[in-house]
């Protein structure tokens, strides 16, 4: 049953979205993203054709200082047919470009990937997220549930960016963020600050700490605080995206150690009439101690090298042909390549402007 | 290998197809186009930086902190097209995808809003906080015209042409 929802209430919120936005034109904006994928790899997983995931999106200006963001997914997996996951749900209060309070589920606003992309495959240049930051992953928190307070300040050239907040941490499970109440008494703290010059798409400079107090469905309690810093340059020609984290943990009187993990990333779209093809290549590294008290047992060990190339068929739809290099866990390096369509729907336009939609 | 043999023929025939979705390059230079703003808005001049800021969304919040609302050109115009190669530096298509992009990260609720002359300069007049991009020509007294740094439309080395 749960299969079927899935799909269905992603589905149904899309089909509401137009619905909706008709009556309250300059107040919600409806999109939404998919992708279907075919894969050939010498890794011990099934080859051959994937559903890809479909992802929704809701955002809403309930009054012009008051607004909400919802985004849903639903993705395949092995043992059903979809599963449904509210990604992210926030209310935000907008005081002024300074100052800017929410409440809700997040992507844990750490490192640069995390919050740039989201579930959105047409976004992002590659196939997939660099494995540090990967969906159900273990590394990198991805999700934060509690409060953000954010803002930007500067003007002209240059623009400063910064973000605060509390929230649960991880969950017994470490990958999922406590969405029903803390694990334990520790919140978990995130902070960050990012410089960038004001003109579009430029480089962005920045870097941030995340602490909290873990509590693994396993094991004793472990203190986790990360660092992790970025530089993003998405001028398109080129595009440079590069982050590293490093993770401190340790349990009280007892085991301690430092996790990194970094990728690089560099693509260039193609001048003139080629303009619609952008090739790209990264190289990734997760690097986690055995004695690592809180990931030590979990094999996220990963080196990878990869390229591909992006062709931009439609203004909203990409295909992408990928061929990985990764070394998962053990010592043996396994090849993959990788087709992808993604696709982002409806073609999304300003809309008109009337009297009673620049005033809602 | 046989893989890698498949990886460089597919790659191979995707650059073959290459330049089919290749999106028209904006003129180089277009009518002068005036950046508007009700009489309720303190402010005579903005500088290219700044005015950049506000059109992509970075900055939604004039200094008393009413909220800028911001009216573009209709796709298709001249005046879209200067909008697009002198403040934005993308094409048409990149341009969706920065407000796609920005709408989906949350950064802003919804993007910005088309208007023609005629309507834009009604709405800017009646919205508190609207700033539009209209042809220079169609500027009249129920609108006050910012100078973008220091130089008004009709000025030589004016930016937005």
């Amino acid at each position: 049953m749960r299969s079927l929802l899935g799909p269905g209430v992603v589905a149904l919120a899309l089909a509401a979205g137009p619905a909706v936005a008709q009556q309250h034109r300059s107040a919600v904006e409806v999109i939404g993203f998919g992708d279907f994928n075919f894969f050939v790899t010498e890794r011990p997983v099934p080859d051959g054709f994937r559903s890809g995931q479909l992802a929704g999106h809701v955002g809403a200006a309930l009054t012009p200082r008051l607004g909400i963001f919802a985004e849903v997914t639903a993705s395949p997996v092995a043992t059903a047919s979809f599963n449904l996951e509210i990604e992210r749900s926030i209310l935000r209060y907008d005081f002024a470009d300074y100052l800017k309070l929410s409440a809700g589920r997040y992507h844990t606003p750490m490192g640069y990937w995390n919050t740039a992309f989201h579930h959105g495959q047409w976004l992002q240049t590659s196939v997939n997220r660099p494995e540090m930051v990967k969906f159900g992953g273990q590394f990198l928190p991805v999700h934060f549930v509690g409060l953000l307070a954010e803002g930007s300040l500067g003007s002209g050239g240059l623009a400063v960016r910064y973000h605060a907040g509390v929230g649960n941490g991880r969950g017994t499970n470490i990958a999922r963020g406590g969405d029903a109440g803390d694990a334990n008494a520790q919140r978990a703290w995130v902070a960050g600050v990012s410089v960038s010059p004001g003109t579009p798409r430029s480089l962005a400079i920045g870097a941030g700490i995340y602490t909290d107090r873990a509590r693994p469905a396993v094991g004793a309690s472990v203190d986790e605080r990360m660092f992790d810093a970025f530089l993003a340059w998405t001028t398109e020609r080129p595009e440079v995206i590069a982050e590293y984290a490093r993770s401190r943990h340790e349990q009280d009187a007892g085991p301690r150690a430092t996790s990194e993990a970094g990728y690089a990333q560099v693509a260039y779209r193609l001048p003139g009439p080629a303009s619609a093809w952008k090739p790209y290549a990264r190289y990734e590294r997760v690097k986690v101690p055995a004695t690592d008290p809180l990931l030590g047992t979990l094999g996220l060990n990963y080196r990878a090298v990869l390229a591909g190339v992006r062709y931009d068929f439609a203004p909203v739809a990409a295909l992408k042909a990928e061929y990985r290099r990764e070394k998962p866990g053990g010592a043996v390096w396994f090849e993959t390549v990788v087709l992808q369509v993604s696709f982002t729907f409806p073609r999304w336009q300003e809309e008109q402007a009337s009297s009673p939609e620049v005033n809602p | 290998m046989t893989r890698r043999a498949a990886v460089l023929a597919t790659f191979a025939l995707l650059a073959l197809a290459a330049g089919v979705a290749s999106p028209a390059v904006p003129p180089a230079q277009g009518p002068a186009v005036a950046v508007v703003v009700g009489r309720d808005v303190a402010l005579a001049d903005l500088s290219l930086p700044d005015l950049r800021r506000i059109l992509l969304g970075d900055r939604q919040f004039w200094g008393d902190r009413t909220r800028i609302t911001v009216l573009v050109p209709p796709p298709g115009s001249p005046e879209r097209a200067v909008v697009l190669r002198v403040i934005f530096r993308m094409r048409e298509s990149e341009y969706r995808q920065y407000w796609i992009a920005k709408i989906f990260r949350a950064e802003v609720t919804s993007g910005p809003r088309v208007a023609g002359a005629d309507q834009a300069k009604r709405l800017v007049d009646a919205t508190p906080g609207a700033i539009a991009l209209i042809p220079a020509s169609a500027v009249d007294g129920s609108v006050k015209v910012l100078r973008v740094n220091g130089i008004g439309p009709g000025q030589a080395g004016y930016a937005l042409r």
